[in-house]
């Protein structure tokens, strides 16, 4: 036993020369971050005052440092390869040759960005920090080497507050050095002008797309948002709210930059009661018979429907013609779904309309009822003439072009004496043979406004 | 000295390990101890080579499909071809014929050992127990394997039993500059006592803080406990049981261009500092116990049968660096490299930053936590349920673990006849049985605090599809903590059973034997979760399948004297496929290859021996076909965001050549050795390549005609070796080795030889030879050293009263530092099917170690 106890006692010897652990966090975990020791000798804006020159490229000489925090970054994939920093004075974008940068530097991080030898330029209008690059001999500004960002940007802490300035639209200039070009701001009361699009290109070709928006005075802005972005595929929200976004313009466009979806909160209730523009409509639709949901179509005593038309890349509409026809009194009814009108608001309606091969007088009008049923046959309800011949220029015209006219609107009419009711609103076309009253018209940009 | 059953059990349970159940009936005893002073010095020097280091298998470049594996404890190296083929030619990783690891068995007690999932025999089970694994019997090729049918390459048997091992205690301690620094060993066996019991017990452990490379900690135990119970003169039983906990930090393969940058070609990508700290991303870790149990009867003087059962379980992992849609965390990514700048300015810049500055070549961990620090995220909808959410930091990059838990078990019984004096006859059964369980755990989640079970790679291309990024679709968006299991986790079983039986003829001028063996080997997957890409293929058992396959070998030696002889062998054999090949994503799904068959090799070989007293030759030539060879090969490829697997079949092969080995003593105690193999390995088929995406059921393309036809297969093939030695008298010995490598090839890209790998290269051109042509490497040569002293205390010291030896060893290898041998390389797998430019992901590599040594120093008693 003596020998076994002598190698035992050898074995545990061995045993104890080092620490058999059970192979758990052996590792400290490093500091969290928190800002370094330099200082910013410089700002946003004085650095941006470097250059003036719209396309040149400013190589910064001086060693001069900048300061502000992370305002947009790349994680939605809206943005790609670029940043937006802001301070006090103003905000910029800084361009980093690297995907995924919202990983080191999110929203809310404070960096520190050491200059020198970096190049400020502008994109149309829109100023960048990166690198002067030679590609294929020509210069351009370029993201700063991914090997390399860590010798230019510093980061700082984390989660500093970010808040969006509040602006009107009239606020934003489109000259360089623009005080909010650049950085975060915030439009009120505003909203998507198709509500039937995607955000984004979500085809093969994954264009980057334009998309407007406006508010209730009908001021419109872009937002320009890329098919990489993960809310390429989502479907504009309906309803009119606050966007925020990076103002940046493109010559003298202005334009806005989502950092993900949740930055437009278009939830209330939109400028207009109603409105159809029927951009909805698909190439495949043209001439089709209409026949949008809640919408009826009838035409009683013939075969003259309303139809869809399709033209050129962005001409949607709705056409009735009676031509061809053999009845006498051809009439065509196009009913909107039931719309209520609030209780104290002075909701004015209009439309627009256009007209081709004009033979008078041929009318269209637009009525509005209040005991109408959807679907039911319209010369059971009572309907109240909304329009008269001043409104609407097909109905008096003769000139029997071929080419259609331009597309003029009614003007507001004024349907205060209905708020507070549920009301129908028909366009009444009528034709025939006699007389011979064919002409062509379209209806579009039906819409009711709140006063 | 007596030890109770009760002991043995409370070791076995220390030891994690649960014992078969199974206990055999009957045994055969081959008395192989051998004598003590005789062979002396040939103990020394397998116990130096013991310590040339064991070149184990790389996970990447198994994955990458060269499956190197040549282990120092293949042979005792009686033979000289052998004994250079194990010893001297491992710096450039040769392999014996060219052959895959899986062409060789190895049994321990009777066991097979090898993995039934790929072939390989995991030699890692049983590093550090040097001491006890010097019984060992090794075949080359076809020749009669007197314990089993055998694999064509070699079959060789362990003989660990306790009553087998030397009555002797030994320390020893080494140190060395290779994968560990130091080692200490204690083996203490008692031998046979009168009672009929038998102890041996073995316990190593070695160590380094940083090994030869960068960043490669190294911490090994290994423990060994045997114990044999003579119960008559016929009946031995014997209870081996080992394990080898041991985690190490991981070498990774490297690029040019990064070596350059490095000033290094042992630059070691895996590894960066933490707060200040080194730290390596890749650590392997293996604990995977053995239990073998013998039973050795002697039936009669002419007959006698061994039957053991074996059990091993236990996890093999290694732990990476995982993340989540954010910058690759590898510093040799391609894009952070300057040759992937438009502008030679910045490229020159960056350069200049990446050699002045070792954290932009090495791993960022810092950053990486910091990373993890500001990603604050609510998580909808945990675990499948509506309006659970859970904030908190969203880990980014975390390091994970890729286990493997392996539950194995065999049982195998041989009887041996000699039936007259002419015939002997061996017969044997085996069933084996494992069971593989593959998954991911979280290991660290570096500063955060959860991460999330998804597949963010089904999540890009379906964004808005809430099921097919699910990793589970039983616990949909289930946010994970360290330690718990996510990603993949499916397992797979096989089961093989075999009978052979072999028969030996011996006349005064010819020997001749033949065997046969017949098995059938069925598998199947069993998936643990539902993959939301895969809902109807990847969760449950799959379907089984089932191989039946035979084998014949048989050879002739005609005996021209005593001394010379001549000898003809010839085998030929079906071998069901492997999982590891068979199954195409077994990670996301059930798919197998089309058109499942076994593959067929056909091998003979004619040789030539000599063993005279003073001179000793051999000379074989060989020749083996391999038909119906199938592969998998798996990497990450950028562009679909996704692993990629290559299923390749039809894959043929011919490895041919002559293994020469001489050696001769000249003068008194000096002889000259010298060994060579010149072979020729080739695929001689154009494969076929099915090309699938793990995270779409759309194939890439199917059937692509690999033009492999002629290329090389690579390994060495040609390799010499001329050495001289001096033995001593006084009981030392020097010698002294020169080796020269030729004909090595790099692993290459099937892709690139289709039609799509050189469509709009014109046929002939510079940039046609680049993408096509594979890489020769460079002839290389080595120069290595080994000496011993032993010194039997006794002799000075009158007053002890036991042989007490104390011994030295010192071995050198490449002496002349070439750090230029490169030991193993693979074209990457992703290729520029666009620019066809082969620079865009080069070739990786790793390289043959500079000078190195290993010394020790042993007291034997």
């Amino acid at each position: 036993m003596n020998k076994l106890t002598r190698f035992l006692t050898v074995v545990s010897l061995i045993a104890s020369v080092g620490t058999f652990t059970a192979c758990k966090k052996t590792f400290d975990n490093p500091p969290g971050a928190s800002d370094p020791g330099i200082v910013a000798n410089t700002t946003i804006k004085a650095l941006k005052a470097l250059h003036t020159t719209p396309g040149a490229y400013d190589v910064i000489s001086s060693d001069l440092i900048i300061s502000g925090v992370v305002v947009a970054d790349d994680k939605s994939g809206n943005l790609y390869k670029q940043l937006f920093i802001q301070d006090s004075t103003g905000g910029l974008q800084v361009l980093l040759d690297a995907a995924s940068l919202f990983g080191t530097y999110p929203v809310g991080r404070r960096i520190y960005i050491k200059c020198k030898d970096l190049c400020i330029s502008d994109y149309n209008g829109t100023m960048e920090l990166g690198v002067k690059a030679l590609v294929d001999g020509s210069p351009s500004v370029e993201g700063i080497p991914s090997g390399l960002i860590s010798k230019y940007v510093i980061g700082g802490s984390l989660n500093n507050p970010v808040v969006p300035i509040v602006v009107n639209q009239s606020d934003l200039g489109t000259n360089m050095q623009d005080k909010y070009l650049g950085s975060l701001i915030q439009l009120n009361n505003y909203e998507f002008g198709d509500t039937t699009l995607t955000f984004a290109d979500t085809s093969v070709y994954k264009s980057t797309v334009n998309r407007d928006i406006k508010n209730c005075n009908g001021q419109t802005i872009i937002i320009r948002n890329s098919a990489y972005a993960n809310f390429a595929g989502r479907k504009v929200p309906g309803g009119n709210g606050n966007v925020v976004a990076i103002y940046t313009t493109f010559g003298t466009t202005k334009q806005l930059l989502l950092r993900n979806a949740d930055d437009v909160q278009f939830t209330g209730a939109r400028c207009n009661i109603f409105e159809e523009y029927f951009t909805s409509l698909t190439s495949a639709d043209n001439n089709q018979e209409f026949g949008f949901a809640g919408w009826t179509n009838v035409a009683p005593n013939s075969t003259a429907k309303w139809k869809n038309t399709v033209f050129g890349s962005t001409g949607r509409a709705v056409k009735v013609t009676a031509f061809g026809t053999s009845v006498a009194l051809d009439t065509a009814w196009l009913i909107t779904p039931a719309i209520a009108l609030p209780a104290g608001a002075t909701p004015k309606f209009s439309f627009s309309t256009a007209y081709q091969f004009a033979l008078g007088p041929t009318t269209l009008h637009a009525f509005i009822s209040t005991n109408y049923t959807a679907g039911a046959d319209p010369n059971g309800a009572t309907w109240t003439q909304l329009t008269t011949d001043a409104n609407i220029a097909g109905n008096t015209a003769t000139n029997n072009s071929g080419t259609w006219s331009s597309t003029v609107n009614t003007g507001l009419i004024d349907l205060t004496s209905y708020a507070g009711q549920t009301v129908y609103i028909a366009f009444k076309y009528m034709g025939g043979t006699s007389p011979v009253r064919t002409t062509n018209f379209q209806v579009d940009d039906v819409r009711i406004t709140k006063q | 000295m007596i030890i109770k059953p009760k002991h043995l059990l409370l070791m076995g349970v220390c030891l994690g390990i649960a014992s078969p159940a199974v206990f055999a009936q009957v045994g055969r005893h081959t008395d192989t101890i051998p004598s003590r002073d005789s062979v002396l010095l040939e103990t020394l020097k397998d116990n130096l080579q013991d310590n040339i280091p064991v070149i184990s298998l790389d996970e990447s470049e198994e994955e990458s499909g060269s499956a190197q594996n040549v282990s120092s404890l293949l042979s005792a190296g009686r033979d000289p071809y052998l004994n250079a083929a194990t010893f001297k030619f491992s710096a450039v990783r040769f392999r014996v014929r060219g052959y895959d690891a899986d062409q060789f068995g190895t049994y321990i007690n009777g066991a097979p050992m090898e993995n039934l999932d790929n072939g390989f025999t995991p030699y890692g089970q049983w590093g550090g127990l040097n001491d006890v694994l010097r019984n060992r019997e090794t075949t080359l090729g076809l020749a009669a394997s007197p314990n089993a049918f055998g694999d064509f390459g070699g079959v060789t048997s362990f003989d660990t039993r306790a009553s087998h091992q030397r009555k002797q205690t030994s320390i020893n301690y080494a140190v060395s500059n290779r994968t560990y620094t130091h080692r200490l060993m204690v083996t203490h066996s008692t031998g046979l006592n009168m009672k009929g019991w038998a102890f041996s017990f073995s316990a190593s452990r070695r160590w380094a803080d940083e090994g030869y490379t960068d960043g490669t900690f190294y911490d090994g135990w290994s423990f060994f406990a045997a114990v044999d119970k003579r119960i008559s003169d016929r009946q031995l039983l014997s209870l081996s049981i080992f394990g080898t906990p041991t985690k190490n930090g991981r070498q990774g393969p490297t690029v040019q261009e990064m070596r350059d940058i490095a000033g290094n070609n042992f630059y070691n990508p895996y590894w960066g500092y933490q707060n200040g700290r080194v730290r390596n991303a890749n650590v392997a870790k293996s604990f995977q116990p053995v239990g073998i149990l013998t039973h050795d009867l002697k039936l009669n003087d002419k007959t006698s049968l061994v039957t053991a059962a074996s059990f091993t379980y236990g996890v093999r992992s290694s732990t990476g660096l995982d993340w989540y849609n954010v910058a690759d965390p590898r510093p040799d990514y391609y894009r952070y490299l300057p040759s992937y700048q438009q502008d030679p300015s910045f490229a020159a810049t960056l350069r200049q930053e990446m050699m002045n500055d070792v954290n932009m070549r090495q791993i960022n961990w810092d950053a990486l936590y910091q990373t993890n620090y500001g990603s604050y995220e609510t998580i909808n909808n945990v675990d499948g349920i509506p309006g659970n959410s859970v904030s908190g930091l969203r880990s980014r990059y975390i390091v994970e673990d890729r286990a493997v838990l392996t539950q194995k078990f065999s049982f195998n019984s041989t009887i041996n006849s000699t039936v007259s004096n002419h015939v002997i006859l061996t017969a044997g059964v085996s069933y084996q049985a494992q069971n593989n369980n593959y998954y991911k755990k979280v290991d660290d989640l570096m500063g955060g605090q959860f991460y999330v079970d998804i597949n963010q790679f089904a999540e890009r291309d379906f964004p808005s599809n809430t099921s097919a990024i699910q990793n589970n679709l039983n616990s949909p968006n289930r946010i994970l903590h360290e330690g718990d299991k996510f990603g993949y986790n499916y397992d797979l079983n096989i089961k093989r059973g075999a009978i052979w039986a072999q028969g030996n003829l011996k006349f005064a001028k010819v020997d001749a034997f033949f065997a046969t063996q017949h098995s059938y080997t069925s598998f199947f997957r069993y998936g643990n979760v539902r993959t939301g890409l895969f809902p109807n293929n990847s969760f449950g058992k799959s379907k089984t399948y089932n191989f039946y396959n035979s084998a014949v070998k048989g050879g002739l030696t005609y005996k021209i004297n005593g001394r010379n002889y001549v000898f003809a062998r010839g085998g030929y054999e079906s071998r069901a496929p492997f999982f590891e090949n068979a199954f195409i994503a077994p990670r996301t799904r059930d798919f197998v290859q089309d058109n499942l068959k076994s593959e067929e090799i056909l091998s003979t070989e004619l040789g030539y021996a000599m063993n005279a007293p003073k001179l000793k030759i051999r000379a074989t030539g060989f020749y083996t076909e391999f038909k119906n060879g199938m592969d998998v090969l798996t990497f990450y490829h950028d562009d679909y965001r996704n692993f990629v697997n290559y299923a390749l079949s039809d894959i043929g092969k011919v490895h041919m050549g002559i293994e020469f080995g001489a050696e001769a003593k000249v003068y008194k105690g000096i002889s000259i050795n010298a060994a060579a193999n010149i072979g020729k390995y080739y695929y001689n088929t154009r494969q076929s390549a099915t090309v699938t995406v793990d995270n779409s059921a759309t194939l890439l393309s199917t059937d692509d005609i690999v033009y492999s036809k002629n290329f090389n297969v690579p390994t060495p093939q040609s390799a010499y070796t001329f050495g001289i030695d001096y033995r001593s008298p006084k009981f030392w010995f020097l010698s002294v080795n020169f080796n020269y490598f030729d004909n090595m090839y790099m692993n290459f890209n099937p892709l690139r030889r289709t039609e799509a790998g050189v469509s709009g290269l014109e046929e002939g051109s510079a940039a046609w030879h680049d993408v096509v042509d594979q890489t020769k490497l460079d002839a290389q040569y080595t120069l290595d050293a080994n000496a011993g002293y032993s010194w039997m205390m006794n002799r000075s010291f009158k007053s002890m009263k036991k042989r007490t030896y104390l011994v030295f060893n010192v071995g050198v290898s490449n002496i002349l530092n070439n750090k230029d041998i490169v030991s193993g390389g693979y074209e990457q797998l992703r290729f520029d099917f666009a620019e066809k430019n082969v620079n865009k992901f080069p070739d990786k590599q790793f390289f043959a170690y500079g000078t190195n040594f290993f010394a020790s120093i042993g007291l034997r008693f």
